[in-house]
């Protein structure tokens, strides 16, 4: 895949990207702010990614729109906020969200892997998957992957051996499959603690003690209410998600029906039992129908399809509920404020009822995860040793790289995450992401571009950075770093052979989307079919 | 004790393929063939045809068989002679084979050709065998030919000799958009569905029936139209391609002033409502009805754009298929429209 333009704006102001080489690129400033970031976060957002912004820029009032092609074929997206329109061949495709998205994505541009999780075999998120190539500026932290919830380091791990062919049992799995259980157990009885409070009738209230703690109480009632009506959009959403799952599942049902054809008897001369009767056909002269088998099994398809993706995105928004539901629970522990008072006065924050269902949520939970440990301890250790392998191949060429950056450099990567308490900063985290990053792009020679915004965090000097620009390069794919320098450095890259820079100093600070941009992203917007009603 | 069954469909199977061949062959590459709006099956001859009035008349006998020699070319123009001497006149007769013995033409790289590209020795054995076979021949009256008529005759007659795949014949029937041709294992599934017809057609029995006027054919209703072909094929080729995937350019402009959160909606029930259509087995003559008449007005008024278009047709059109509304009655349009190749 090559990244060709990336458009960011609506139709009042905008920029354009359009000088991107398909060798190695440089995005660099003199100073901070000058849009680098928003330009790489823009073009991996409107790829489905999940987005890390810089804070102050409102990326969901504008359209995000890349032109890339993979394989020959030349493609446009365009997003904004869930929307994502794609354009290909002359036709539009729509979609509701990123999984809808993801699922045509891996039939139609590029198969993405497919690993196990909650107890299923799914196709490996967008989120996930670009974090084998891409490292955004913000929220590093090397003990984890970016926007850990839903995915983690585990999800990260399996891709990889899913990419080798070498899935199934994980050592790691199985150790976050136990943790998994212990924890959702712990919430459990949590709960049932929560629950207990709430069914005692003891209303003996102090006013004195509410007028003390008033302000304290009234923080957290509020806290309480955004997370409440954060929950009831969650829930709105998936109801509607769960309606249009169940459409399409009546769909399919409705549409078989249709296809059978109703039986007719046979038409026999009643005197001689001979059927040599003549039959004159009222109107139409032919016969076909009006369509093949094929026909009919690619729209079964394309429905079961979309079933799929619903499924996945329920199973998401469930577990986002869940979690804000624990939140909850929590901040009904603080002892400061007693949960009656609370009650006494804010009837509505949740019910016994809910908690109820939460807990039953969790057993089921519970079932699952003991239902996988069981599937795995059955498992062949052959695959366990593979893996082994292929975690210490991608280790020693990390090592590898590193030492070429920093021959005197003294840390030792035993892991392709660092311990929880052992998070590298600065230009440490740049070498581990940077290393990882090539390791990960030798040996796995994926058809993506490598980006990098911020490649030499930390300050990393211009000799090493030199050594990782020609390593990159003999990666021969697309690459995309990015680099804030200091004023006396702005040249520095002219002497670098081969490569595609991009200055980006002239932008006005703070303000990359300019009107003057505005008619290039009108036209380009309104080519997805999309015309603003002001 | 075994029992083989055997001259069943697999051994007429060439022959019948043959035949869909010739069909194809007159409708899309013969020039003659570009008037043709009917195909007479097994009726005055294999296959004939005919334009909208009866006129314009070809006659046509296929054989499979690819390395035939000049005397059994010669049995093989009997039928086309019989129509020769009849009552009724064909403009154009053609003998369309699998293919000739290495000594049959003069220039063998031509594959349509008069008889002034056989050779002298090969002539020779075609009168021959033409002449036997007449002779043989019940129904041919020997009173009404001479051999100065098996001369005339033999100098008129065109020979096809087919060198293209099932593949190929399809494919020229309609001019679609490349992104809506389907790959040649479904086209192939496509010519099937035609040969099986042209099947139907052959099995009404009609032995012995006498013919006033050469457009009596309609009566038995032994023929298939060049339009019902072209849908058959148009039709296909959208549903293989166009149908579950994306929506149709033309459609958006229905879709202006629609907030982008229920785009996706509208499109979705839309192709729905298609879906139900395609899967209805018990209303076909009223989809080739629909399908027939949003083809004729697309193709009668290029410039117009879909809600012209619709307002054109008018509801009433729409009905019969019972599972469309307006908003899926646009999408059809624009799914035919965009399909179609643009000839401007």
């Amino acid at each position: 895949m090559k990244i060709k333009k990336v458009y960011c704006g609506n139709y009042r102001e905008g920029f354009v990207e359009g000088n991107l080489s398909e060798g190695l690129n440089i995005i660099y400033s003199d100073d901070n702010n000058k849009g680098k970031t928003i330009v790489i976060q823009s073009m991996m957002y409107s790829l489905g990614n999940t987005p890390i912004f810089p804070k102050g820029f409102n990326y969901k009032d504008y359209y995000h729109i890349t032109d890339f092609s993979h394989k020959n074929k030349d493609f446009s997206v365009c997003r904004k906020k869930d929307n994502i329109f794609l354009k290909t061949d002359g036709s539009i495709e729509i979609f509701d969200n990123v999984s809808e998205f993801k699922y045509y994505f891996t039939k139609n541009i590029y198969e993405l892997p497919r690993i196990f999780k909650s107890g299923r075999d799914k196709v490996t998120d967008l989120e996930l998957f670009y974090q084998l190539f891409f490292v955004g500026q913000d929220k590093r932290d090397t003990s984890k992957i970016f926007h850990s919830g839903y995915n983690k380091k585990t999800d990260y791990i399996n891709v990889l051996f899913a990419l080798k062919g070498i899935s199934g049992v994980s050592i790691t799995e199985k150790d976050g499959l136990i943790q998994n259980l212990k924890k959702l157990k712990e919430d459990k009885s949590n709960l049932i603690k929560k629950n207990r409070v709430l069914k005692k009738k003891n209303k003996a209230v102090s006013i004195a003690s509410y007028n003390n703690n008033k302000e304290s109480i009234d923080s957290k009632i509020k806290e309480l209410e955004k997370l409440k009506d954060e929950i009831v959009e969650y829930k709105n959403t998936r109801n509607r998600l769960q309606n249009k799952k169940v459409k399409n599942e009546m769909l399919i049902k409705e549409l078989n029906s249709l296809n059978r054809t109703l039986n007719v008897g046979k038409l026999v001369c009643l005197d001689c039992g001979s059927d040599n009767i003549g039959f004159e056909i009222a109107n139409n002269n032919v016969t076909f129908d009006v369509s093949n088998s094929d026909i009919r099994a690619e729209i079964l398809n394309s429905i079961n399809d979309k079933i799929g993706s619903f499924a996945d995105e329920i199973i998401k928004i469930d577990n986002k509920i869940k979690d804000l539901q624990i939140t909850v629970s929590e901040l009904m522990t603080d002892d400061e404020i007693s949960l009656e008072n609370l009650m006494y006065y804010k009837n509505d924050i949740t019910s016994v009822h809910e908690l109820n269902i939460d807990i039953a949520n969790l057993d089921q939970q519970i079932n699952d995860v003991k239902a996988k440990i069981e599937m795995i301890e059955s498992s062949t250790s052959n695959t366990k040793e593979l893996q082994k392998k292929l975690i210490e191949e991608i280790l020693t060429e990390m090592m590898s790289m590193y030492k070429k950056i920093d021959p005197t450099g003294t840390l030792v990567f035993d892991a392709l995450f660092t311990k929880r308490d052992e998070n590298y900063s600065g230009s440490e985290a740049t070498e581990f992401y940077l290393s990882k990053l090539y390791s990960i792009g030798k040996i796995f020679k994926l058809d993506m571009p490598i980006i990098v915004d911020a490649f030499r965090e930390g300050e990393l000097s211009t000799p090493k950075e030199r050594i990782v620009v020609e390593h990159f390069k003999k990666l021969n794919r697309q690459v995309i770093f990015t680099a804030t320098l200091k004023t006396e450095e702005l040249g520095k890259y002219d002497d670098f052979e081969d490569i595609n820079t991009l200055n980006y100093s002239h932008n006005v600070q703070n303000k990359i989307l300019q009107p003057r941009f505005a008619e290039i992203l009108t036209k380009k917007i309104n080519g997805f079919g999309l015309i603003e009603r002001m | 004790m075994t029992y083989k069954v055997t001259s069943t469909e697999k051994t007429m199977d060439p022959a019948s393929t043959h035949e869909t061949k010739a069909l194809l062959y007159v409708m899309n590459f013969d020039e003659d063939g570009k008037n043709t709006e009917f195909f007479i099956v097994d009726f005055f001859n294999d296959l004939s045809s005919c334009d909208s009035f009866g006129e314009s008349r070809v006659d046509i006998q296929s054989k499979a068989n690819k390395n035939v020699s000049g005397k059994a070319i010669g049995r093989d123009l009997v039928t086309l002679f019989k129509n020769y001497i009849s009552e009724f006149e064909f403009d154009k007769y053609i003998l369309f084979l699998g293919g000739v013995s290495q000594t049959v033409r003069i220039d063998d790289t031509l594959d349509v050709f008069l008889y002034d590209n056989v050779t002298s020795s090969s002539k020779k054995s075609i009168k021959a065998g033409l002449t036997a076979e007449c002779e043989k021949k019940t129904y041919i009256d020997k009173s009404l030919y001479s051999s100065k008529d098996i001369d005339t005759f033999l100098s008129e007659v065109v020979f096809v000799i087919d060198v293209r795949s099932k593949v190929d014949y399809v494919r020229e029937v309609v001019k679609v958009n490349s992104k809506n041709m389907p790959n040649d294992e479904f086209l192939n599934k496509v010519f099937k569905e035609i040969r099986d017809e042209q099947t139907v057609k052959k099995n009404i029995n009609t032995e012995n029936v006498v013919l006033t006027a050469f457009t009596d054919f309609q009566k038995y209703l032994k023929y298939i139209t060049k339009n019902d072909i072209k849908m058959l094929v148009l039709s296909r080729m959208l549903g293989a391609t166009s149908i579950t995937k994306g929506t149709p350019t033309s459609f958006s402009e229905c879709l202006d002033g629609t907030p982008i959160e229920n785009r996706k909606e509208i499109v979705e029930e839309s192709r729905n409502d298609v879906f139900r259509m395609l899967f209805d087995k018990n209303n076909a003559d009223e989809y080739w009805k629909l399908f027939n008449t949003v083809y004729q007005a697309i193709v009668s008024f290029p410039k117009h754009t879909i809600e012209e278009l619709y307002e054109k047709l008018g509801n009433d059109v729409f009905r019969p298929v019972k599972f469309l509304n307006f908003m899926s009655a646009k999408f059809f349009i624009s799914i035919v429209k965009d399909g179609i190749l643009n000839e401007d």
